[in-house]
């Protein structure tokens, strides 16, 4: 005879086949309903992680506990020169219209790639200030709480070559102390953003040899190049670069192809000028 | 080797298919070898000591390992700072493979491992430093006491937790450290409404 037995399941043998049960019908949904899944993660993500990129924090410390990350070398004549400086996070927009909206302050009309400005041949008036330097300096006096950091300069120095714009695009931000729209603080910007598209082609703002082709985080991939005395000027977040370093470049020349690498938000152009290590603005020369 | 009774409780899968269910980078295939370092560790020292691990469970606190044999007191906080220390050093382990293979998720893992260490040395139960807090208790206010003195320090830092997670709430930054803070203090919940059973007065 045969006897069967049965035996009430334990309330813990009840609990797992549900939580299992539970486990899989999870993994179902994730595969066959990946939109309905989207849209939970969507809202509660957010209130875990608001405003902390968990995993990008948890590489970078990973990346850090042997040494820093992104620490790029720039090699020329055989000595080793630090990188750039790292930009904090440039804010472009992501259409050419979000750029009219995004101008609440004031920020110069630059002219068209390719317009040439040569020197004038007389220094005169070379004790008043400019209008474009005086129009600056008026914009940043509600940052004058805040020191113009070491390394610049709002000084306007004859550059003694002729020079155009390098590329063809609004400005969307400027040189000089902004108010950061997302994060909602005060930053020093080094440079100009140029909005462009990804593609557009960037012209070397003057005569020179190119001194460096480099890339890292902040940056992306940027070409450095050497004009005459010393002056530097620096294409940021490029897609592509068509010289390499050592290569001689003429004024107008197209050096690479407008991009958004490096920690940016959207295609554009970060130029710098550069004079024996101090920034200086580069709209006070491009202006139309 | 004997056959280890490994368990695994419901609570734990409901909480495993939660974040399984919103994992998006894969994080979790990265947790899983900092904590299974950080769990070896502790393993190793048990069976260097002479004990034999007779259960692993698996459960909403944690991980737990029971073990057979006996422990000295000063060999018991050795045991649980073996956790962090076998964290760490495959976080730096980690850390080399991630930049040399230039992969996201090893250097996720490193940095993951990083975290899950300090994160254990806070003076709380379930975490290794509320053991490490039970054990050094032990041998100054006696057995029954120490209880009393990892309940006060874990209820502690889950407060401080919560009140720091607020503060973060408040600065615009999500609920994480907030929800690790309520981690801590549902851990000790049993033991807050029980005290009696624990000879405190």
């Amino acid at each position: 005879m045969h006897t069967t037995q049965t035996r009430k399941p334990k309330i813990g043998e009840v609990r797992l086949f549900v939580a299992a049960g539970l486990f899989i019908l999870l993994t179902l949904l994730k595969l066959i309903v990946p939109s309905f899944g989207n849209e939970i993660k969507e809202t509660i993500t957010p209130l875990v992680e608001k405003n902390v990129d968990y995993s990008n924090v948890f590489s970078e410390l990973g990346a850090r506990l042997t040494g820093k990350k992104g620490d790029d070398v720039v090699v020329t004549d055989g000595e080793a020169q630090a990188e750039p400086r790292t930009p904090e996070t440039d804010l472009a927009p992501k259409n050419i219209y979000e750029v009219q909206a995004q101008l609440t302050r004031y920020v110069p009309e630059l002219s068209d790639a390719g317009v040439v400005r040569t020197p004038p041949s007389d220094t005169a008036g070379a004790d008043d200030t400019p209008e474009v330097v005086a129009a600056f300096l008026q914009s940043q006096t509600e940052y004058s709480d805040y020191a113009v950091p070491t390394n610049v300069s709002y000084d306007m120095p004859a550059l003694g070559f002729s020079f155009t714009s390098p590329v063809a695009g609004y400005t969307s931000s400027g040189f000089g102390y902004r108010l950061h729209p997302l994060e909602e603080e005060v930053r020093f910007h080094f440079g100009t953003d140029f909005a462009a598209n990804t593609g557009e082609a960037i012209l070397s703002f003057a005569d020179g040899t190119v001194y460096a082709v480099g890339e890292n985080d902040g940056y992306g991939l940027y070409i450095i190049i050497e004009h005459a005395d010393g002056i530097r000027t620096l294409y940021g977040h490029c897609s592509a670069v068509s010289i390499s370093q050592g290569d001689s470049v003429t004024m107008g020349q197209q050096i690479g192809n407008v991009g958004q690498t490096g920690n940016v938000t959207g295609p554009h152009l970060h130029f710098e000028l550069i004079i024996s290590g101090l920034y200086y603005n580069p709209e006070f020369y491009l202006q139309s | 080797m004997r056959k280890r009774r490994i368990e695994i409780s419901a609570g734990f899968i409901l909480l495993f298919s939660a974040l399984y269910f919103f994992d998006d980078s894969g994080w979790l295939l990265a947790l899983a070898p900092a904590v299974a370092a950080h769990e070896l560790g502790h393993a190793l020292c048990l069976m260097i000591s002479g004990c034999r691990i007779t259960k692993i469970s698996f459960g909403l606190t944690g991980l737990e390992m029971n073990y057979q044999g006996i422990l000295p007191t000063r060999r018991e906080i050795v045991v649980a700072a073996a956790g962090p220390a076998f964290g760490l050093l495959y976080a730096f382990a980690a850390s080399m493979l991630g930049r040399w293979l230039e992969s996201d998720l090893v250097l996720l893992s490193s940095g993951l491992s990083i975290i899950l260490s300090f994160f254990n040395l806070l003076p709380a139960l379930p975490l290794d430093g509320g053991r490490m807090v039970h054990a050094v208790a032990e041998t100054r206010v006696g057995y029954k006491r120490s209880d009393a003195v990892v309940l006060v320090t874990s209820t502690i830092v889950g407060e401080a937790l919560v009140v720091a997670g607020l503060f973060m709430w408040n600065a615009g930054y999500g609920a994480a450290l907030v929800i690790s803070g309520l981690w801590i203090l549902a851990a000790n919940w049993k033991f807050t409404c029980k005290n009696s059973a624990y000879g405190i007065r």
